[in-house]
């Protein structure tokens, strides 16, 4: 139960970029959700058709006009934002670990979109590699694209921890040994990573350090109190002070 | 000591002082409380004078018998202190009743109460109580792992609660302190 995490992948689209499927085109946000799940969509994340001919296909289908579709995904692709708070937060566990935190980002996008998306961020180097479905030719959360992530790393996946918004890419990851996080708050899921990747003990014993002298009692109607029995419990527990 | 002995009352029950209050032994405010009653008999334990509280000691074992505590006491908000503090008694001292009447039951106890939900001191509790059992008590110990904060602390739980004003009290450093030590206990 104390693995040892070395490595983390994060999902892009949703967890380190928000987006909006609010567009100024005629295409509905729940329409765009549908085209982004259609499988001609997928077979364009991983490459198996261009963006014309994906434009194309999708136009018939949802009987929409393909510049249309083109219109709507370049708006998408402005509203992209990134997550700076997680950002900080993988950078500041990554200086913390003194070279002992490996991360990768893997997304289900085109090739075509990873391009325009690579010009939207600039903080790019805290990842050791970005894995696209566009370019390995397979996408979350078939099995494959995971194994292929293993293979081209050599990551263990016990000691590799995968956070995802999705949960069958969750489910996916957990299948083949990661330790899967769904996100939902990108609060939770800090903590949660730095419960994962820190020292529990460690880290405990700095707080009751930073705070020494200073571990007041709180009620919850006024803020502190002075009592001296719980401070008998903690010389109780910790043998100091 | 001679003091506390005062404050038995027709029971022959040791009576609480008002901790929020720190009236220590206040006669004008009898109040009894399971958790002050075996953290007097460890005192009296310790100094191998347990025999002269032994309808508090039976007390306090009626409790854990029938699980009294399991929705808190008057001053303690829930389950596990009770037990916490009983697993403090018995290391007080090589006695016996102890060892040989109580522990056997606190065992039972803490065994059932595994896997049930708890704030983070609730879980430290439990698995420190588990461990001097020699029990090593996974279950909780994921749980308790998930509920540390960033600060490295675990967040505020209630300890005691004010009866009449219902008023609750925690420390961090406290629910911190045993947090660390639970893990240990599970990591040895």
């Amino acid at each position: 139960m104390f693995a040892k995490f070395t490595t983390i992948i994060f999902d892009l689209g949703d967890v380190l970029f928000n987006w909006s499927p609010q567009t100024k085109t005629t295409i509905s946000p729940m329409t765009f959700k549908r085209i982004l799940s259609s499988p001609t969509w997928f077979e364009y994340e991983c490459g198996k058709i261009s963006q014309d001919s994906c434009y194309e296909r999708i136009g018939n289908q949802f009987a929409i006009d393909p510049s249309e579709v083109a219109n709507a995904i370049a708006q998408a692709q402005d509203s992209l934002q990134s997550n700076n708070e997680l950002v900080s937060a993988i950078q500041q566990l990554k200086a913390e670990s003194n070279g002992g935190l490996r991360i990768y980002a893997m997304s289900n996008v085109s090739r075509p979109d990873y391009q325009v998306l690579h010009t939207k961020f600039t903080g790019w180097s805290i990842f050791d590699q970005v894995f696209t479905s566009g370019a390995v030719g397979e996408r979350k959360p078939g099995l494959a694209f995971y194994r292929h992530v293993i293979n081209a790393t050599g990551i263990n996946p016990q000691n590799t921890i995968f956070v995802d918004d999705t949960s069958e890419n969750v489910l996916s990851a957990r299948s083949v040994g990661f330790h899967g996080i769904i996100f939902d708050d990108t609060r939770q899921v800090i903590r949660a990573l730095r419960n994962l990747v820190g020292d529990p003990v460690k880290r405990g014993k700095e707080f009751l350090e930073m705070n020494s002298k200073n571990l007041k009692s709180t009620s919850d109607s006024d803020d502190a109190m002075d009592d001296n029995f719980m401070q008998l419990l903690i010389l109780d527990a910790t043998n100091n002070r | 000591m001679d003091e506390m002995i005062k404050y038995i009352n027709s029971d022959g029950i040791v009576q609480a002082w008002h901790h929020l209050t720190s009236t220590y032994f206040d006669r004008n405010r009898p109040r009894i409380d399971p958790v002050v009653c075996v953290n007097v008999l460890t005192l009296f334990y310790r100094y191998g004078r347990g025999t002269q509280l032994s309808q508090t000691f039976q007390w306090v074992y009626q409790i854990l018998y029938y699980r009294a505590y399991l929705d808190g006491t008057r001053y303690y908000c829930y389950p596990e202190s009770f037990l916490y503090f009983l697993n403090r008694l018995i290391a007080s001292s090589d006695s016996p009743e102890l060892h040989r009447y109580l522990k056997p039951l606190l065992l039972e106890r803490v065994l059932e109460r595994i896997g049930a939900s708890g704030d983070a001191m609730a879980l430290a509790m439990r698995i420190l109580v588990c461990k001097s059992m020699g029990i090593r008590n996974e279950v909780d110990a994921r749980s308790l792992l998930a509920l540390q904060c960033e600060d490295g602390g675990w967040e505020l739980c209630w300890m005691f609660q004010h009866p009449s004003t219902k008023t609750k009290v925690g420390n961090r450093g406290l629910n911190t302190a045993l947090a660390i030590n639970a893990i240990n206990a599970v990591k040895e």
